[in-house]
């Protein structure tokens, strides 16, 4: 598969992986959930992908949600959800590939704040198979802050 | 409130990508995420179609040059074809910005290289260690800084490549 190996070759993650910051933005762009997309520093020199959610399609207590998408030329990443609150709160979390410490090099950061890190297991680490797992997780999100209205 | 999955498997056999695009178009999108050799089978398999499909259409982008072919693998392998992307991203640049605004980018890309030389005290963003630093946020922070900065590295060359191309009327080589 196109799953980088586990070991590190180096101590860092490479630069940003423009290819694959396109791709996403391609997709990202037509999906329903997001409302708007934008590079930064800017399309020319693409570091991060910033997806901005439809407010629509979230309960009025949400007040915005945004996707800010890392990805490194070693099929290293973080993705980074994010959903702002009428009472001024955040609720969070993270999809990361990288190495570190003390998880395993796919992991996850819990919400509500992104602190607490779990060991993940996805089945593919395709750019497109990540993200259409990133984007299911947040569709049924909606669906939970809905029902808990 | 329920439990957040982080990856739920989702019901639909198509996945979330796919909808709206015909077989080449998944065969495109998924080679351009791949970024080491891969079998034909395999990325027929991330693109939900025959193999026979995806070799046809693999072989198609090859010749394009947006795919690089190993044949002699068994079986045979494609992966992105980051020369000819680059050339691409270097065009692109060369057609949408002047020369001058391309001089100014790679002026304000280095004054950004050397803030981030005298940050980690070396000209070289290889040799830092990134992943041996403590907290998780504090190790997030250095990776995406030593990243950031080999970006810097990389933009500046590519538009090195954006201005000869823009000097050369869009050849690489002058006439």
């Amino acid at each position: 598969m196109s799953q980088p190996p586990e070991a590190p070759a180096s101590h860092s993650t490479g630069p940003p992986d423009r290819q694959t910051l396109r791709l996403l933005e391609r997709h990202l762009s037509s999906d329903s959930l997001v409302a708007e997309t934008a590079f930064d520093p800017d399309s020319y020199e693409p570091r991060l992908l910033r997806g901005l959610l439809d407010a629509g399609r979230y309960p009025d207590t949400a007040t915005a949600a945004r996707l800010d998408i890392r990805w490194f030329t070693t099929g290293d990443f973080s993705v980074h959800y994010v959903e702002e609150h009428e009472n001024g709160e955040r609720w969070e979390c993270r999809w990361d590939r990288h190495p570190n410490t003390h998880n395993t090099r796919l992991h996850f950061h819990e919400p509500p704040s992104a602190i607490k890190i779990t060991d993940l297991e996805l089945p593919s680490l395709h750019p497109l198979e990540v993200y259409s797992t990133v984007l299911t997780a947040i569709e049924q999100r909606i669906e939970t802050l809905w029902s808990s209205q | 409130m329920t439990e957040f999955d982080p990856a739920p498997t989702s019901d639909d056999t198509q996945h979330r990508w796919q909808t709206g695009t015909d077989t080449f178009g998944r065969v495109y999108d998924v080679v351009l995420g791949v970024t080491s050799p891969t079998a034909y089978t395999e990325i027929a398999e991330l693109a939900d179609c025959s193999p026979n499909a995806a070799k046809k259409h693999l072989d198609r982008l090859a010749e394009m040059g947006i795919a690089r072919a190993d044949r002699d693998s068994r079986p045979a392998t494609y992966e992105r074809n980051e020369g000819y992307l680059e050339w691409q991203d270097a065009s692109r640049i060369a057609t949408e910005l002047s020369i001058e605004a391309i001089i100014d980018r790679v002026e304000t890309l280095e004054t950004q290289r050397t803030e981030y030389e005298s940050q980690f005290e070396t000209t070289d963003p290889t040799t830092v260690n990134v992943f041996d630093h403590g907290d998780h946020e504090n190790i997030h922070e250095r990776m995406i800084a030593v990243s950031e900065w080999q970006g810097v590295i990389r933009d500046i060359r590519l538009y090195e490549l954006a201005r000869q191309l823009s000097q050369n009327d869009g050849h690489l080589i002058p006439a």
